[in-house]
C-alpha cells in the first residue's frame, strides 16, 4: 500500500524531489522551501511550504512511534494555528494501513476518513456546540468549533493543503473516547473518526 | 527493636518450655512439708458441710 | 505553545505576569490582585477574587519536574474546601502542563500528594451522579481497563483559592461535586467523576509520592495512610510474620509433645471403698518434677470425703489433708466432678504411702462404688505452652495482617454504608 514511485525534481528550483509515495499528491521540496502538488504525471509548485517553528512534538516525521496497537510511521506532518497556540496533525502509516494522528497538547487522536456515504449532512451548519450527529448508528455531540489555518507543512500528503488557507473545524465527542472531526475550508470538507490515544501511551521507537 | 521482640519472645517460649516441662502449678497447695507444719492435721472443721 | 508570549502584564493591577500554559488556555488569575484575565482576548479582566488567601502547599507556578519521563510545569494552583457536618477537609490542585502531553494534576492533600490526569475512554456506564450514589441500594462500581472500581466516596467542594493557568475558567465561590470510586486490587487508582456544574469530567488519579522530589519542592509533612497509598511492606514485617509463626509452631510442637508422650499411669487401687486397705504404696523415681494421685469415684448424685494422708520414702509426712467428690446430674445437666487430684514434689526418690479413709459420704452405699486410685510421676503441665502459642498466635496474626490493616486504613475513608433493610 505505502509504496515508493518514480523520482521527480523540484518545478521551482530544479533539484530532486524525495522518493515519492504512491499516494502522495503534495511534497515540500527541502532544498528551496516550495510546497509541490502532483497532479497525474505533472508536478506543479503551488506556493511555500510555510515556516515550521521548533515545538516540543511527540511524533516525529520519518520516525516510527509506537502507538496502542500498532506502529506509526508519519510522511507527512501539516500544522494549523489557531492563534493562541497550533496543533499537528501527521500522515503516515499505522501498521500499514494509512491514518492521521492529530496532536494538540496531549489530546492525540488516531485518524481514519469517514466512508463517503457515512459522511453527515448539512456542512456548515453542522459547526455548532451542541450539535448531534449519527455515523453507522453513532451518536457524536459537537464540544469544539475552531477556525484555524494551515502554517505549515512537511514531507509528503495524499492531498494539497495550502499554506494559509483557512479551515473550520468541530470535533464531536462520542461514547468511550471516540471522536468524529470535521474540517471545511474553500474548496472542500473532509471528516474522520477517532479513537482518542493516551499521550503516555505513545513512545517513539 | 527486633532484637528486642526475639529476646523477649524467646525468654517466653523459654519460661513457658520450662513450666510446661516442670509441671508448674500442677502441685497441690495443701501439700508439701510446709502444709503439713502450717497445722493442717485434723482439718476436719474447715471441711464445707455438704447439703445435697 | 506558540511561544511568543511568555509575560504580560496584569490589566488589573499590572504585575508581571509569566505565560506558562499552552495554547489551550482561556483563563489567568493573577496571584497578586485576583484578577482573572481572558487570555483570549488581550487579558482584560473578567473579575477580580480580592484577599483571597493562598493555601499551604510546597509547589509554586512555575516549577517544573518530570512525571514518567516528561518535563510538566506548574502553570495554576486551586485550593479547595469542602465542609460536612461540622468538618472542613481542604486541598490544593496545581495544574500541569506539558507542551506533548497536556494537562494533569497534581493535588496536595492531607500532605500526600497525588496525580490526577482526565480520561477520555469512560468506563461503560451512565456518568456517576451523587443522586445516583444515594438512590444506590448496593455500593455503586465501574469497569475501567480491565478494572472493577468500587464506590469511595462524594466530596462536596467550594474553590477558595485560584491562581494561575486554566483551560476553563474557574471562579472562587465555585462548587463542585466529585463521585470517586477506587479500584480493590492492584497499584491503587480512584476514578472520579467530577461535575462543576457546567462540565462533566472522568478522571483518574494515583498516589505520587514522587512529586517534591520531581518538582524540587519541600516534601510535605504527610498524615495517616492516604486512600491511594500502596501498601509496602517493610523487611521487618516479613521478619516478623516468619520469627512468630516459628515460635508459634515451636510452643505447640513442645505442648503436643508433653501432652502425648506422658509418663505411664499407675493404678493403684480399683475396687469398692470398703475393700480398699488402708495404706496404698506407689514408687516414685522422678524427683525433679512433680507426682500426681488422682481418684476416681464411680458415684452417681452422692458425694464423698476422703482424708488423704501422703508418707515419703523417710516416713515424712508429705500430706494431710481431704479430697471430696461429688457428681449430680440429671436428663440434661451434671454437676461436680467424679474426679479429683492431689499434686505434690517428691523430694526422695523410693516408695511413697498414701492413706485414703472415707470420711463421710452422702449415704453409706458410697462406700460399695468402685474408686480408682491412680499415680504418675513427672508430671508436665503443657497448659503453659499452649498460652505462649496464644500469645504468639496473636503476634503472628498482627504480623501477617500488616497488607490487609493497611487496607483497611485505606477504605476506612468512604462514605458508603450498607443499610440493613
Amino acid at each position: 500500500m505505502v509504496a515508493a514511485m518514480s523520482e521527480r525534481s523540484c518545478p521551482n528550483c530544479g533539484a530532486a524531489l524525495p522518493k515519492l509515495l504512491r499516494h502522495a499528491r503534495m511534497v515540500n521540496c527541502e532544498f528551496c522551501g516550495s510546497s509541490v502538488v502532483l497532479e497525474d504525471e505533472v508536478v506543479r509548485k503551488a506556493g511555500e511550504a510555510g515556516e515550521m517553528l521548533d515545538a516540543p512534538e511527540l511524533i516525529r516525521l520519518g520516525h516510527a512511534t509506537a502507538l496502542p496497537g500498532g506502529v506509526f510511521e508519519a510522511f507527512g506532518h501539516v500544522r494549523y494555528d489557531y492563534g493562541r497556540g497550533h496543533w499537528d496533525e501527521y500522515h503516515g502509516s499505522f501498521d500499514g494501513e494509512l491514518v492521521w494522528v492529530s496532536v494538540d497538547e496531549g489530546d492525540v487522536v488516531l485518524q481514519r476518513a469517514v466512508a463517503p456515504r457515512a459522511v453527515p449532512k448539512g456542512g456548515r451548519r453542522l459547526f455548532r456546540i451542541g450539535t448531534e450527529i449519527t455515523i453507522e448508528g453513532a451518536t457524536y455531540t459537537c464540544t469544539e468549533v475552531d477556525n484555524a489555518e494551515a502554517v505549515a507543512f512537511r514531507g509528503q500528503l495524499p492531498e494539497p493543503v495550502a499554506v494559509g488557507d483557512l479551515h473550520l473545524f468541530a470535533n464531536f465527542t462520542g461514547y468511550k473516547g471516540a471522536i468524529v472531526s470535521g474540517e471545511i475550508w474553500n474548496e472542500g470538507a473532509a471528516w474522520f473518526e477517532g479513537q482518542w490515544i493516551d499521550p503516555f501511551e505513545v513512545t517513539p521507537l | 527493636m527486633r532484637i528486642v521482640i526475639v529476646m523477649v519472645s524467646l525468654a517466653v517460649l523459654g519460661a513457658a518450655g520450662y513450666a510446661s516441662w516442670y509441671g508448674i502449678g500442677t502441685v497441690s497447695r495443701d501439700t508439701g512439708a510446709s502444709s503439713v507444719r502450717a497445722g493442717s492435721v485434723g482439718a476436719a472443721g474447715v471441711r464445707r458441710v455438704r447439703v445435697k | 505553545m506558540t511561544g511568543a508570549v511568555r509575560s504580560i502584564d496584569c490589566t488589573n493591577c499590572g504585575a508581571g505576569l509569566k505565560v506558562l500554559g499552552g495554547g489551550r488556555v482561556t483563563t489567568q488569575v493573577c496571584g497578586y490582585c485576583g484578577a482573572a484575565l481572558d487570555a483570549n482576548e488581550d487579558y482584560r479582566v473578567l473579575e477580580v477574587f480580592a484577599g483571597m488567601q493562598r493555601p499551604a502547599s510546597p509547589f509554586r507556578l512555575g516549577m517544573t519536574g518530570r512525571i514518567q519521563g516528561i518535563e510538566f510545569t506548574i502553570v495554576g494552583t486551586i485550593g479547595k474546601i469542602e465542609r460536612y457536618d461540622g468538618r472542613t477537609w481542604s486541598w490544593v490542585d496545581h495544574q500541569l502542563y506539558s507542551p506533548t502531553h497536556g494537562y494533569a494534576w497534581l493535588t496536595v492533600e492531607d500532605g500526600h500528594t497525588l496525580l490526577t490526569r482526565k480520561i477520555r475512554d469512560w468506563p461503560v456506564g451512565p456518568f456517576l451522579t451523587s443522586r445516583m450514589v444515594e438512590r444506590a441500594e448496593a455500593r455503586p462500581s465501574r469497569g475501567w481497563r480491565r478494572q472493577t472500581f468500587q464506590y469511595y466516596s462524594t466530596s462536596s467542594w467550594k474553590i477558595d483559592f485560584v491562581e494561575g493557568e486554566f483551560t476553563w475558567r474557574p471562579t472562587r465561590g465555585a462548587r463542585g461535586v466529585t463521585v470517586s470510586l477506587m479500584c480493590n486490587s492492584g497499584t491503587p487508582q480512584m476514578l472520579a467523576y467530577a461535575d462543576n456544574g457546567s462540565e462533566r469530567e472522568v478522571e483518574v488519579t494515583r498516589y505520587f509520592p514522587q512529586a517534591a522530589e520531581a518538582f524540587g519542592a519541600e516534601p510535605p509533612m504527610s498524615e495517616g495512610i492516604h486512600a491511594l497509598q500502596p501498601y509496602e511492606p517493610k523487611s521487618s514485617s516479613a521478619f516478623y510474620r516468619r520469627w512468630f509463626g516459628g515460635v508459634l509452631a515451636a510452643s505447640v510442637v513442645g505442648a503436643v509433645g508433653l501432652s502425648t508422650v506422658g509418663v505411664a499411669t499407675t493404678t493403684l487401687w480399683d475396687g469398692p471403698v470398703r475393700e480398699m486397705p488402708e495404706a496404698l504404696v506407689f514408687e516414685v523415681g522422678d524427683t525433679s518434677r512433680p507426682a500426681v494421685i488422682r481418684l476416681r469415684h464411680n458415684i452417681r448424685n452422692e458425694w464423698s470425703a476422703f482424708g488423704v494422708t501422703l508418707t515419703g520414702p523417710d516416713g515424712t509426712l508429705l500430706a494431710e489433708t481431704f479430697r471430696d467428690i461429688s457428681y449430680y446430674t440429671g436428663s440434661d445437666w451434671s454437676e461436680g466432678s467424679r474426679s479429683t487430684a492431689l499434686g505434690f514434689q517428691p523430694q526422695i526418690a523410693g516408695p511413697h504411702q498414701i492413706a485414703l479413709e472415707l470420711d463421710e459420704a452422702s449415704t453409706p452405699s458410697v462406700a460399695d462404688s468402685a474408686l480408682r486410685v491412680m499415680v504418675r510421676d513427672g508430671q508436665s503441665r503443657p497448659l503453659w505452652l499452649w498460652m505462649a502459642a496464644g500469645l504468639f498466635g496473636l503476634a503472628f496474626l498482627w504480623s501477617a495482617s500488616t497488607k490487609l490493616r493497611h487496607k483497611a486504613a485505606r477504605w476506612s475513608g468512604s462514605d458508603w454504608t450498607e443499610e440493613d433493610d
